[in-house]
Formats: structure tokens, sequence, C-alpha cells
């Protein structure tokens, strides 16, 4: 492995950032998005 | 001595990710479980394979490289979806602008902050950057700014794996419902793999995924410079 001895010094970093931050950006992306969505016409859903 | 010059063409790669791929989509349809997501247990799988025979990282990439050039032209392909959605989609483009934005602000945020505060190096903090950005376009934001591309590379498939895995079931809990929102918070995290993900849970979830691709790759390139202009003043 090419950069394995950074991987190896800098793991807890490296896994703790990129699996906390995928969490935080779906529930900041998914409610703001929802909650300014228009909620009188609910035409979301499969086949919509 | 035959076997050894298979290992040489990319014939090798195309065929043990083909296979393991089909097989894992078989044993998901079979599961129906989370853990079971054919993208997760492929990986797994092919890891394991290279350890067990003891075979070199080098001679699959020259088959799955190829692979990983698809990826662009089925970016594109989901402008079909997309375009069948186009008069829903339009009508909720302030919420779809503004949860990919704040999307987009977190994913930089988030990834480099947790990672300066674990005492992650600036090389490290760079390359985790673009990790909810697909691709091609995060290696070319990554060789800019001055990450490593290769672990870019790994962590933004990661970050895919994680956010296609863990997604759906994630928005529900926290009350993510509506189609729309769903689909755009697996997108802007989880770019191609999550949406690939979403595609099965729901057409239009998937729909709106895909578009979030796009939006997060050009939104993250205009955020980048302007917060990493601002952290240097500090």
């Amino acid at each position: 492995m090419v950069y394995g001895d950074l991987i190896a010094a800098e793991w807890l970093p490296i896994t703790v950032a990129t699996v906390l931050s995928t969490f935080v950006v779906m529930a900041v992306t998914g409610k703001i998005a929802q909650k300014l969505e228009p909620s009188a016409d609910d035409d979301g859903g499969e086949d919509a | 001595m035959m076997g050894a010059k298979m290992l040489e063409t990319p014939l090798f790669g195309i065929t043990l990710t083909l296979v393991t791929y089909l097989l894992s989509q078989k044993l998901y349809r079979r599961v129906g479980k989370v853990w079971a997501n054919p993208v997760l247990v492929s990986i797994v799988s092919i890891i394991m394979l290279l350890k067990l025979f003891d075979l070199e990282y080098r001679d699959y990439a020259r088959g799955g490289d190829i692979l990983v050039f698809l990826l662009g032209p089925s970016v594109v392909a989901l402008a079909i979806p997309l375009y069948q959605r186009r008069e829903v989609i339009w009508k909720r483009k302030r919420p779809i602008m503004m949860g990919v934005f704040a999307g987009s602000l977190a994913s930089i945020l988030s990834a480099c902050g947790l990672a300066w505060i674990l005492g992650g190096s600036r090389d490290v903090i760079l390359s985790l950057a673009p990790k909810s950005v697909t691709t091609p376009i995060a290696i070319s934001i990554v060789e800019k700014i001055g990450g490593i591309a290769p672990l870019t590379a790994a962590l933004v498939v990661l970050t895919g794996c994680i956010g296609a895995v863990c997604g759906p079931e994630f928005c529900k809990r926290i009350g993510i419902t509506s189609p729309v929102a769903t689909g755009l918070a697996v997108g802007t995290s989880a770019h191609g793999i999550g949406t690939a993900r979403m595609l099965e849970v729901d057409r239009l979830s998937g729909a709106v995924a895909g578009l979030a691709i796009g939006l997060n790759g050009l939104m993250t390139t205009f955020l980048l410079p302007i917060l990493m202009a601002i952290a240097g003043h500090w």
C-alpha cells in the first residue's frame, strides 16, 4: 500500500471524520429540504 | 503460467468485479437485509480474495480502472429519470438548492473539523474535504487544493458505501420521510453509490439523488476555495 503508513498513523481522524460526516450531511440536507418542501400537494413517492 | 498471464490483462479485474457483484446482488435479493448491501459485500469479498490468493492490487486495478471510467457515463445516464420527473423536481427547486447548499457546507466543515480536532495532518484534512463529491470531481478538487488523490478516492467510495448501506434507514429514523428529501440527503452525502441504492428504494428519490450528485459537486467546487481562504486568515 502506497499510503499505508499515513493511513496507519492517522486512521482515527480519517475514519471518525468520514463516518460521522456522512451522517451529518444526510441529516442536514434531508432536514432542511423537508422543512422547506411544499406540503400542500404531496405528489412525491413511487411513480408520482 | 497461463494464470499469471491472465492476471496481467484487464479481463481479470473486470471479471472478478462483475462476477462478485452479480453474486452479491443474488445474496442481497435472497437475504433482503441492509448489511447484505451488494456494494459492501462486493468490496469486502474482493479485498478478501485478493488477500487470500496474495494478488497485487495493481493487477486488479488494471480492469477495475476501466469500470471506474464507466462511472462517468452512468452518472450522465441519470438524466433520464431526472427528465421523467422534471415537473415534481422543478416545483421543489428551492428546498433542493438550499438542502444541497447546507449539505455541501456541512460536509466540508464536519469532515475537516472532525479530522482537525482529532489531530489529522494538513494532507489528510484536505483529502477529506471533497469526500461527499462524486469521484471524478473529488479527484480534480483535491489535486488543485493539494490533498492526496488516492486517499480521497478511497474515502469517496467509503462515504458512498456508508450512505448506501445506512442512508435510507437512517433518514427514516431521524424523521426524514419525504422521498425528495431522502433522495437529496443520500445523493448529497453518498453521491453515485448512494444514488444507486436510492433508485432501488424509490424512483423519485433516485432521480433527486442523481441531481444532488451534480449540485453538490458544483457547490463544493465553489465553496471549498472560499472556506480555505477564510481558514487561511486564522
